[in-house]
């Protein structure tokens, strides 16, 4: 029965079912700081209970029953009839990974299908985990006798002529007197004593209970009428003793009425209790306060389109603010420039603020990102034996979605790198003097259009000299560079490919992606990434990401009448030189800078754009060419072009299909003057240059 | 039937794939009306004083139970009479009992199919 309002439903469910799991992480990590928090207790179960109920729904068995099994271990723990242990949050974290996994697995393959392996064993863990009692009998199965459902009104009836100051009791027990002349909504007790769920007796017991309750309620709350009143009534419902006798016959019961004291029945028969006097001041008799729903769900292709047309917004504006400066100058007395001018200001501020705005909405806070380092961080530390904790601060520092969505794995593999290389195990910290407990500090703040992320470790940080060793070992640099090599840059060789400080890379943080990925990932993201280390006291790694990929700095520059723009993150050095200096390595072309050899590669070649100049002077070797050096990582590259025109803020625009087949391009711009400008991907030059 | 197709229902679930689901079992059975809270102090808003025939509640959610939403809906006269139906996970006797005394009309255990849920309103509005 998968029509398509199932299929939005099923979607629906994977989206928010998977959120909710992720947000779970965070909850058991404080849960492990404080295991009798009922709260966070309370919010686990609700989570593992939520996704149970919604999948039982939609026909997902699996996900119940792992579901269910958790929630029961999770019950039994906000219950306080277990105690939680290392072991039952190990396992119940496993427990909302496999279920992750098996709402993934439902995501891209639209069925259930067959269980993960192992899960068996792990519902089998958990019910182990949750033994003892039973669950509580429901009530269908546990009607002992069958009941007078004849006289079911006569129940009601009876309890508000006795009790006619009770009117809230009576609302709520009494649904058959019909006041309006309209038929009134029958009750559950009515419903219940019809179906033969219920005794008669029981029933009376139960309204009884109530009523005593209230009373009771009334007396604890003179000044009833706020909220709280409510959140103790209701804690106060289901006490022991109510369970321990609604579940025995009623004929038991009757015979035994120590629960109840006996001063408490006679003021609830009594009319003239003085009371009772106060319940007509009803609880939250306040209309509640207006609240409207402040968030909506949008698609995110909306959100991405209507950034698109600001782009292109900001392009038409640039074009027109370009064109309207111009006619100024030249008409300069003409109050009609004047006046286009004053509308093209005013249009310029509203486009800004425009673009701030819509750039707002595509904004996320990083703790969708980072909160899933707590846990992370836990397991590693436990199984690696160590003490540590990881503090995160500026969680809630935003940033555009599609960086968010980019972040998490180079963070994943930094935090790695602290936990694994970084802090020491006890002894070793012990032994230097310091606090047992490892720290990794994880923040996140604003510094203009940037946001700086820092991974910063206590532990015992990088000696620039071991790394230059390994460095030579590893052959990424040669002896004699090493020895020139300033400390700063000797971290910086972490950074190159190849390079691991690790001879054996563990199974922590040596997955096969080094720190070099780290960078090139950041280096897409137009950011810039900075590593400092004090051997013996830490080390921090500070990530700068641009606010969004949407706007970057470029360096615009010139190849005959071609105009390119290059990201202006990746350059390093912008150089002028005489074409004579440059030489021939086998059939390549490379200039000596600071007595290392720079490949260099002409932007010409690439593609294909020969301009007049080229032919001019060609062979002259007096011509005086610009070369921009550009590097991902380590590796560097000289471009070379003829000329610098500066540096510029630009919008990118996707080239779409036609972009598919030229390699060297990431997407265009149109500037102010209206031309239309490839924007060169960096790192798709530096592989050319490797390829040779 | 029993009750009326046309009866204006708040559907109030924390979970929006729940209410979703719970919104297309109603409009199998015939429902047209349906309008959803996420929580219980906007279920309270929206009810105000009786802008609704009928209300579907989860009984477990933040902030403000089912239960909870249910006293304030019977503490307040225009709406002490609404017809409340309780969606809950299990039918322990416990539960019930406190459904009982809070003065639920009815209770549904999910996961449910339409004819439950038909069944289970027709018993709250009688013939």
């Amino acid at each position: 029965m998968i029509d398509d309002s199932m299929q939005e439903i099923v979607n629906d469910f994977i989206q928010e079912a998977l959120e909710l799991l992720e947000s779970l992480n965070e909850n058991f990590i404080e849960l492990e700081k404080q295991p009798d928090n009922k709260e966070i207790l309370n919010t686990i179960f609700r989570a593992a209970h939520t996704v149970k109920g919604s999948a039982g729904f939609l026909g997902f068995q699996n996900i119940v029953e792992l579901a269910h099994s958790a929630e029961n271990i999770l019950n039994k723990l906000r219950q306080g009839e277990i105690v939680l242990t290392s072991e039952m949050t190990d396992y119940l974290l496993k427990a909302m990974d496999v279920l992750k996994t098996m709402i993934i697995t439902v995501s891209e393959t639209r069925s259930e299908g067959e269980p993960p392996e192992g899960n068996a064993e792990l519902i089998r863990k958990l019910n182990e985990l949750s033994e003892g009692t039973a669950a509580a009998p429901t009530i269908a199965t546990s009607s002992p006798e069958p009941s007078l459902s004849a006289s079911a009104p006569s129940v009601s009836e009876e309890k508000q002529s006795s009790s006619p100051v009770t009117d809230k009791a009576a609302s709520a027990n009494t649904q058959t007197s019909g006041a309006s002349g309209k038929k009134k909504a029958r009750s559950l007790g009515d419903i219940l004593l019809e179906d033969n769920l219920i005794s008669k007796e029981e029933l009376e017991e139960i309204y009884k209970e109530k009523e005593e309750e209230e009373q009771k309620e009334h007396k604890a709350n003179k000044p009833a009428g706020d909220k709280e009143a409510y959140e103790v009534a209701a804690e106060e419902i289901i006490h022991p003793s109510v369970l321990e006798e609604t579940t025995q016959p009623a004929a038991v019961r009757n015979e035994n009425p120590e629960a109840q004291t006996p001063q408490d029945k006679t003021t609830v028969l009594t009319p003239s209790a003085p009371e009772p006097k106060t319940i007509p001041q009803k609880p939250a008799a306040t209309p509640p306060p207006d609240i409207k729903e402040t968030t909506i769900r949008v698609d995110i292709e909306r959100l991405d389109n209507v950034m698109n047309l600001v782009g292109e917004l900001v392009l038409a504006r640039n074009r027109l603010f370009n064109i309207s400066s111009k006619l100024e100058i030249k008409y300069a007395d003409d109050d009609l420039s004047s006046a286009l001018a004053q509308v093209v200001a005013g249009l310029n501020l509203v486009t800004t603020d425009l673009q701030l705005a819509v750039m707002k909405t595509r904004m996320q806070p990083v703790k969708k990102v980072f909160s899933k380092f707590p846990r992370m961080v836990r397991d590693l530390s436990r199984e690696l034996g160590k003490d540590m904790e990881l503090l995160i601060s500026g969680e809630e520092t935003e940033l555009d979605k599609s960086v968010i969505e980019e972040i998490g794995d180079p963070l994943v593999h930094l935090i790695r790198n602290s936990v694994d290389h970084g802090i020491e195990d006890k002894e070793a910290r012990k032994a230097v003097g310091k606090p047992e407990r490892g720290t990794i500090r994880l923040s996140a703040e604003h510094e203009g259009n940037y946001i700086i992320i820092s991974v910063i470790d206590d532990g015992k940080g990088m000696d620039p000299a071991v790394i230059k060793r390994k460095a030579v070992e590893k052959g990424v640099i040669d002896e004699k560079s090493a020895v020139s090599l300033s400390d700063k840059d000797a971290l910086n060789l972490i950074f190159a490919p190849g390079f691991s400080t690790k001879d054996k890379a563990t199974e922590i943080s040596g997955r096969g992606v080094g720190m070099d990925v780290v960078k090139t990932n950041i280096q897409k993201l137009n950011g810039i990434i900075e590593i400092n280390s004090n051997p013996g006291q830490g080390s921090s790694i500070i990530l700068k990401l641009p606010l969004t990929v949407a706007i970057i700095q470029t360096l615009i520059v010139g190849i005959s009448d071609e105009v390119f723009a290059i990201p202006l993150n990746s350059v390093v050095e912008t150089l002028r030189i005489k074409e004579s200096t440059i030489q021939t390595i086998d059939k390549h072309e490379v200039i000596n800078l600071r007595k290392s050899v720079l490949s260099l590669l002409r932007l010409g070649d690439e593609f294909g754009v020969t301009g007049n100049a080229t032919a001019e002077v060609l062979n002259s070797g007096d011509r005086e060419i610009y070369v921009v050096v550009v590097a991902l990582a380590e590796k560097k590259v000289g471009i070379v072009v003829d000329n610098l025109f500066g540096q510029e803020e630009v919008v990118i625009k996707s080239l779409g299909d036609y972009q598919l087949g030229y390699k060297g391009i990431s997407g265009a711009t149109i500037t102010g003057d209206g031309k239309v400008v490839l924007i060169i991907d960096v790192a798709s030059m530096i592989d050319a240059v490797k390829v040779r | 039937m029993a009750f009326d197709l046309s009866m204006k229902i708040l559907v109030v679930d924390d979970f929006s794939t729940m209410r979703r689901i719970i919104k297309n079992i109603l409009k199998q059975i015939g429902f047209t009306s349906i309008d959803e809270a996420e929580n219980g102090e906007i279920a309270l808003s929206k009810i105000g004083d009786g802008n609704y025939d009928f209300v579907i509640s989860d009984w477990n959610m933040p902030e403000m139970t089912g239960i909870e939403l249910l006293k304030r809906v019977r503490a307040n006269e225009a709406t002490k009479d609404l017809p409340f139906l309780m969606v809950t996970a299990e039918a322990k006797k416990e539960n019930v009992v406190e459904a009982v005394k809070a003065g639920v009309n009815n209770y549904i255990v999910k996961p449910f199919t339409a004819e439950v849920l038909q069944e289970k309103i027709s018993k709250i509005f009688p013939d």
